[in-house]
């Protein structure tokens, strides 16, 4: 009896140890103050930078039960788009309190992320002045009165293909977002487009987003595109408005939304309507 | 005289494979022992037994619940595709005949992919126990499904054209990748890492509920498969030869093509793509046992099965708290004695 009791007591006062899955679980536990007690983090975390040195659990769709069991947590935050399947009953049938919530790709989304893990972590508040904070940054978007035709590549690091995002991506919600149109209609997700198709398409601006932490060579992707002579009388290529975007900020949909809508309103609005 | 002799002829071989049983058994202890979370051996026992683990609730959920049903689909996954390689090597009488040689692995991926793509196009009801079935199923009728294809292709005036069956076996590789490569095309995010993670290899999702369908199957499979270990060792004299022994063998040959991709294509489906242990593993058994099926069989299932479990192991805490795929490792081992092999025959032929 009194060994039960001594048990109970002590898992009531021992820190609390939190496994977060899912770039956007990551960034709002610590914008939340309780990135302290986070004791491993998924590869898709790549935010605030010091997320870098806690124990990898495996990337998001492919989590090991026994690898986020093993660090002892007494929570574990995960986004919606955790896997494989199997993982995740494995994680909430040993007991430890799993909370999954949905995987951002809107606003909305965000702040109903924020209000869930403000309420499940003691920080209504804390939650409260952070959407504050993301409104009122999105608040501050200037609309376009034309709106600049933009199409956004995932980084091919040099090799292979373009590919362009198209309908119902993150990155097309962004672009909206931030006041721009993006012009890749005729697929969903990300596709491969030809070289003639973004000559006819004539976007005012190219954003390549490229992960970041990666070794790369900005320069050399950039110069890729602008020194192609195909895209010569591409008017983003022409003006010169070909821009790398970080893709973990830019795409997260996590707590830093409001920069980098802001940051890609700001270059919306620097294009000369076509 | 005559009796000693026949004793000595099934006392190594029995030796031999007990050896190899103690091999997968200790491996079997192992594996459930290490891990990502170190766990002392004593709870280890107690969760084995299924004896309350006080104090250590996650501890034997591990070992109970992530790890038990893991090794237990390692040792059936394993011996299936190790017995599938040692038959398939008798009956197209070729050492190099792998499940992934002749389209089973490659019709199984089609299947998958086909399935995680256009699954819910095909199947417009959301069950649950439906797309449960349509993932394994899938994989499973596209393995059997090619298999079968380059069979008959293959087959003319009831022997079986090696040659013919490598290049078939080849154009439908190049076929099915197409296939793939469409279904890739219209897949979306989401989809393509799933099937990506998927083709690489993993028991990850293994489950006791997924364990109670796949053993009986497996096992029954298996059975089967052992019973034609003497029609096995008369093909071995030559198609010809078999035929004049009164052995029906167009029909033993379809029957015995059709377990194997039955087998193969289930763990293809449970398991995605787990390289070489089908190719190597009769290989290093006959090099224990010699060519007699009546050992060869049931010392490349068990041997197998230990393989896999090892293998299994290694990605689990090759990196810590995350996991390699399996295949990748078993392929980064396999593939080198493949060419080992290959390299070894040609310096035979030569001599």
């Amino acid at each position: 009896m009194s060994i039960a009791l001594t048990a109970s007591f002590l898992s009531a006062d021992a820190a609390t140890r939190i496994v977060t899955v899912g770039g956007a679980a990551t960034e709002i536990v610590f914008a939340l103050e309780r990135g302290d007690d986070v004791v491993g983090v998924d590869l898709s975390s790549t935010f605030p930078e010091s997320v870098r040195d806690l124990p990898q659990v495996g990337y998001v769709r492919s989590i090991s039960a026994e690898g986020v069991l093993a660090l002892e947590p007494t929570k574990i935050i995960s986004t919606a788009d955790i896997g494989p399947a199997n993982s995740l009953e494995q994680i909430q049938a040993s007991g430890v309190p799993t909370s999954v919530i949905p995987s951002p790709s809107s606003p909305e989304e965000l702040y109903e992320a924020i209000d869930l893990l403000g309420n499940e972590l003691d920080r209504s508040e804390a939650a409260y002045e952070l959407k504050l904070q993301i409104q009122s940054q999105l608040n501050r978007i200037e609309t376009l009165d034309t709106k600049p035709k933009v199409v956004f590549f995932m980084s091919s690091q040099g090799i292979g293909n373009l590919n362009a995002a198209g309908r119902g991506t993150k990155a097309a919600s962004i672009i909206e977002l931030a006041g721009g149109v993006n012009v890749i209609n005729s697929h969903a997700g990300y596709k491969s487009i030809s070289h003639e198709a973004l000559v006819a398409l004539q976007p005012d601006i190219i954003l390549i987003g490229l992960a970041e932490g990666m070794p790369h060579n900005e320069i050399r992707i950039l110069d890729k595109v602008i020194n192609n002579p195909v895209w010569r009388n591409v008017p983003a290529v022409r003006e010169r408005r070909v821009h790398i975007v970080p893709l973990g900020r830019t795409l997260g949909f996590g707590v830093r939304l409001g920069d980098a809508t802001l940051e890609l309103n700001q270059l919306f609005a620097e294009a000369p309507s076509t | 005289m005559q009796r000693s002799a026949t004793k000595r002829n099934w006392k190594r071989p029995v030796v031999v494979i007990g050896w190899i049983a103690a091999g997968l058994l200790l491996s079997m202890l192992l594996s459930a022992a290490l891990g990502d979370k170190s766990i002392p051996a004593e709870t280890v026992v107690r969760a084995i037994f299924g004896i309350e683990t006080q104090g250590h609730a996650i501890d034997g959920i591990i070992v109970r619940d992530i790890r038990a049903p893991r090794i237990l689909t390692a040792v059936l996954v394993g011996a299936t595709l190790a017995i599938s390689g040692a038959v398939l090597q008798a009956i197209f009488r070729n050492a190099l005949a792998d499940p992934g040689l002749i389209g089973v692995s490659a019709g199984g991926a089609a299947g998958a992919i086909v399935f995680i793509v256009f699954g819910s196009w095909l199947i417009p009801v959301s069950w649950t126990l439906v797309h449960e079935l349509g993932i394994n199923l899938f994989p499973m009728a596209g393995g059997i499904g090619v298999t079968l294809f380059v069979y008959r292709l293959a087959l003319h005036e009831g022997r079986i054209h090696v040659t013919t069956m490598l290049l078939v076996g080849l154009a439908m590789n190049a076929l099915v990748g197409a296939l793939i490569g469409y279904a890739v095309f219209f897949s979306n995010d989401d989809q393509l890492r799933d099937y990506t993670f998927w083709s690489l290899g993993s028991l990850a999702r293994a489950n006791w509920n997924m364990l109670s369908w796949l053993a009986p199957i497996i096992i029954l499979i298996m059975g089967a498969l052992l019973s034609y270990r003497r029609q096995l060792n008369l093909l071995l004299l030559g198609e010809y030869e078999a035929v004049h022994l009164g052995l029906d063998v167009e029909k033993i040959r379809r029957r015995l093509i059709l377990l194997t991709a039955s087998g193969v294509g289930l763990t293809v489906a449970l398991c995605g793509m787990i390289g070489f242990v089908g190719l190597v593993t009769p290989h290093l058994c006959r090099l224990l046992l010699g060519p007699d099926h009546r050992w060869l069989l049931p010392a490349s299932a068990l041997m197998g099965a230990a393989i896999l479990v090892c293998a299994d192991l290694l990605a689990r805490i090759s990196i810590q708290y995350s996991e390699l795929p399996v295949g990748v490792l078993t392929a980064t081992v396999g593939a080198p004695f493949f060419l080992y092999l290959i390299v070894r025959a040609k310096r035979q032929t030569s001599i």
